[in-house]
């Protein structure tokens, strides 16, 4: 089944008077279920499309289904988790995570009883009443997750949630990630500019070319799971992306 | 030999206190002139028998409660108006930074036209000369928010007024609360300045009398008071409220 259909998104930028071309017409299907990772050159407008998917920017052109509607603004049905986090400082751990419970008007039992969960699946219940910064950035990136996933959303939007972490944590991250994915079957579309993040989370691996980016090419990575990130099956699609990309480079 | 920081503090106030009483007992000004420690002691203890001191201190409290609890409330609405949409920004706010200029007292002659010799002119005085603090770091805490937690926090169904009051606010708490603690230094000067100019009770008023009598250690008493009622305020109020803040977030 169809979770996500693009079809020609194209977004321009007002950059110091002159207007760049992000995305040059983007089309991409995403079946119920996937993990989708999204690769290209620094800068080629790969968060953008990820930004509109989640209904935080508006296309210029073309147009984006979920689930057969229109987007036409943010949902609790695509959750994004942001490079950084974007945790709020001034609530504990247990609080950031219930914080889009408590929008909804969620009664607290119902709310501690799924955060409860989230945070133990993300090994975080022992940090319920951390504050964010007290935490390492592998740590605050599990909150960022488990925060998303209490939304109960359809699809999960990862924007580069792994570039500030060092190799090890990075490493038991993917495999955390694998593992949500199999308990609970999200659809994940993860951008990334690290090829080996990208082979070992995504079903298929889409290439976005230079600006205005267009899909250069997808590659389907069949190793089975869960994958690590030195696994010798994935050296073929590994270097595949590494040659779409290499001829991208200025 | 290294003193601890209290004892220094105690140790300066007590030598302070000392030359203080030697000059006025040396005698070389005139006592009426240059009263000592113990006749400003003397003045406060009989200020606070006849009650007239905490008649006052009440009342000037009182007004800088309401002074600036409006000011906290009317900055923070403008403030955050002010950050979140540009015509208003452009518009009202190069007028706010004008009139943060005016000193607060500057407002008297119109508070007296316009309320009359009453609490009513003194409150908005206070208010006046505290609500553009409050509204200007409001506005510039608003505008300093990282743009990834208003766009997480829509993400997950924060619109309206609900995003101004589980976001906005809090991730702006931090500038706010300078934004108050200026402000209320600044309605802190206002009630007493409002207070010596309408000569109608509080702290101010008393100041006024003493200078009316001629009574210098009278006048010392108050400002005494006037000083120890700022400290006060600021440190346990302001500082604590502060102290909270910063360490949760983490930037202390």
């Amino acid at each position: 089944m169809l979770t996500l259909e693009a079809r020609g998104v194209v977004k321009y930028f007002e950059h110091e008077n002159s207007r760049l071309q992000a995305l040059g017409g983007i089309d991409l299907d995403v079946e119920d279920g996937e993990i989708i990772s999204l690769i290209g050159p620094s800068g080629c407008g790969k968060s953008t499309f990820l930004r509109i998917v989640a209904g935080l920017e508006c296309p210029d052109g073309g147009q984006i289904n979920f689930d057969g509607k229109l987007v036409s603004g943010t949902g609790p049905d695509r959750i994004m988790v942001f490079q950084e986090g974007a945790l709020f400082p001034w609530l504990n751990v247990r609080d950031n995570v219930e914080f889009g419970l408590k929008l909804a008007g969620v009664s607290p039992n119902e709310r501690k009883e799924s955060s409860d969960k989230y945070l133990e699946m993300m090994h975080l219940t022992k940090f319920a009443n951390s504050y964010i910064h007290q935490l390492s950035t592998g740590m605050k990136q599990r909150v960022a997750i488990a925060r998303a996933l209490v939304m109960e959303p359809r699809m999960l939007l990862m924007d580069e949630p792994f570039s500030a972490l060092d190799v090890s944590t990075r490493d038991r991250l993917l495999a955390e990630v694998q593992d949500i994915w199999e308990k609970t079957g999200k659809t994940i579309l993860f951008v990334t500019h690290n090829v080996v993040e990208a082979s070992v989370l995504g079903s298929r691996v889409v290439v976005f070319s230079n600006r205005p980016s267009k899909i250069k090419k997808v590659i389907n990575v069949d190793s089975k799971r869960p994958r690590t990130s030195d696994d010798a099956s994935l050296l073929h699609a590994q270097q595949e992306i590494r040659s779409e990309l290499r001829q991208e480079k200025v | 030999m290294t003193i601890p920081r209290t004892a220094k503090k105690i140790l300066f106030y007590v030598f302070l206190m000392a030359g203080w009483q030697a000059v006025a007992m040396s005698e070389v000004l005139p006592s009426n002139l240059f009263p000592s420690p113990y006749d400003v002691l003397e003045d406060l203890v009989y200020m606070a028998g006849d009650g007239s001191l905490f008649y006052g201190i009440g009342t000037s409290l009182w007004r800088l409660a309401t002074g600036f609890v409006i000011a906290a409330a009317g900055g923070l609405v403008l403030g955050i108006f002010m950050a979140r949409i540009s015509i208003v920004d452009h518009t009202i706010g190069s007028l706010v930074l004008g009139l943060q200029s005016i000193p607060s007292v500057a407002w008297v002659p119109l508070a007296i036209l316009w309320f009359g010799l009453t609490d009513l002119g003194i409150i908005f005085v206070t208010a006046v000369g505290a609500i553009f603090a409050v509204t200007i770091n409001t506005s510039s805490g608003v505008k300093n928010i990282n743009p990834h937690y208003i766009e997480a926090a829509r993400n997950m169904g924060a619109r309206g007024r609900k995003l101004i009051v589980r976001l906005i606010i809090p991730a702006a708490f931090p500038y706010m609360i300078s934004g108050f603690k200026q402000g209320w230094a600044f309605a802190w000067r206002g009630v007493i300045g409002a207070e010596l100019l309408f000569s109608f009770l509080g702290l101010g008023f008393l100041l006024n009398v003493g200078r009316q009598l001629n009574d210098i250690s009278q006048i010392i008493a108050v400002m005494v008071i006037i000083m120890g009622i700022g400290i006060g305020i600021d440190g346990f109020v302001f500082k604590r409220v502060e102290d909270g803040v910063m360490s949760r977030w983490g930037l202390r």
